[in-house]
Formats: C-alpha cells, structure tokens, sequence
C-alpha cells in the first residue's frame, strides 16, 4: 500500500526523495520504495524518517483497521 | 591507505535485504545446480565412476546441505511451509526415495538392459533410502523441537 502521508509530509516540508535520503542515510531508492509501499522499513529507519519531518510513528505508518473504533 | 574497501557497510538496509535475497538465490541455484550436474554425469558415466568423475561436486553439495541443515537446527527452523511431524516426513521421504529409485533403475536399465534388475533395482533403493531419510528426518525433527523449545525457555528468561 502506498504511504501517501509519508510524501505528504516530505512535500511539506519541501525536502525531495535525495535530500531526505541523505538526511536519514539511506539511499533514494529507498525513501522512493518506503513511499510507494514497495519496501517495509525496519523501525529504526521509521524512527529516523519521522524525526526528519518532525512527525511522529502515528502520523507516517500507522494505519487503522477497517472495524476499528477510532 | 586502501579506500576501496571500507569496514563500514555500504549497504542501506532496503540494499542489504535485496543483496542477501540476491545471494539466497544464488545459493539454491548453485544448489540445485549441483545436484543436476551430478545426476546428469551420473546418468552419462554411471554411478560406479563417481570417484572420478564427480567426487568433488558431491562434497561441496554435501557441504552445502549440512550447513543449511546445521545452522536452520541450530536456529530452530524448519520450514517456511512443511510442518515437522511424522506423516510429513514419511511422506517426504517417500517421495524423496520414490525419485532416487527411479534415477537408479533408469540407469541400471540403460546400463544392462534388464527389466527385472533395474525393478529390483527400484525396489531396494526405494526401502533403503525411504527407512533411511525417515530416521533421518525423524531425528532431525525431534532435534528441532528440543532447539525450538530451548530458544522458547531462553527468550522468557530474557524477559524475567
């Protein structure tokens, strides 16, 4: 599933695929298959992208079930 | 000082699970490669010229399978789909031994064009290698399970 809020939220903050690749140190590739739901991070990685983008592991990668109560 | 090489890796984790499904490929067809270099020169020069003619792949191969073997026990892993219960490794068994039969009565016909040895050709190996691949696989499970249980008493131990 693609992770729309995660581009989201890099767009907000202005920052392209490379810049937030380098920033986390990993490489373009693959911010652009954590984003298209290609590839899962580990939670380390999670962690780091939400600090970059001031975000939190809810905001980015948390999903809700459909016959969850929210 | 050497900077084409560095102790650090270059890897990103993304790079280094795809360079690790990469080799994991590159070992089963290495592999299976093996096995079919072996039957196919078993087939073209007989079995009884095994010494010269394939030794050496047979013992990389058995290599290969023992420390795929060692180190899933060692881990406490199986399989990702078979269960390791007796009925699965009998039938395993039988069928791994059913093939092996086969393999040798073919060639035992190609050798003496004698229908009636390569069926008792079929016959024996297909007991001796199904009792002993059952036995085998049957130890192999309960080691398994006894791994398997330890690792369980170790990770609560960890927690306590």
């Amino acid at each position: 599933m693609k992770n729309l809020r995660l581009k989201l939220a890099r767009m907000e903050k202005d920052m392209s695929q490379t810049e937030l690749a380098k920033r986390v140190g990993v490489t373009r590739q693959t911010i652009g298959m954590v984003e298209s739901g290609d590839y899962n991070p580990t939670l380390n990685l999670c962690i780091q992208i939400c600090r970059e983008l001031g975000k939190t592991l809810n905001d980015l990668f948390w999903e809700e079930n459909d016959d969850e109560v929210v | 000082m050497m900077k084409w090489f560095s102790k650090k890796n270059n890897l990103d984790e993304m790079q280094e699970l795809q360079l690790l499904k990469i080799e994991s490929r590159g070992f089963w067809i290495g592999f299976i490669g093996l096995a079919a270099a072996i039957a196919v020169q078993a087939f073209l020069y007989g079995v009884n010229s095994a010494g010269d003619m394939f030794l050496g792949e047979f013992i990389v191969f058995l290599c290969m399978g023992l420390y795929l073997i060692g180190n899933c026990l060692r881990n406490g892993i199986w399989d990702r789909h078979l269960k390791a219960t007796p009925a699965v490794n009998i039938g395993l068994s039988l069928l791994a031994a059913a093939v092996t039969a086969l393999f040798n009565a073919i060639l035992s016909y190609r050798n003496f064009q004698n229908v009636s040895a390569a069926f008792s050709v079929f016959i024996t190996r297909f007991l001796m290698i199904s009792i002993v691949l059952s036995v085998t696989l049957t130890l192999c499970s309960a080691l398994y399970r006894r791994r398997r249980k330890h690792l369980e008493e170790e990770s609560d131990d960890i927690e306590s």
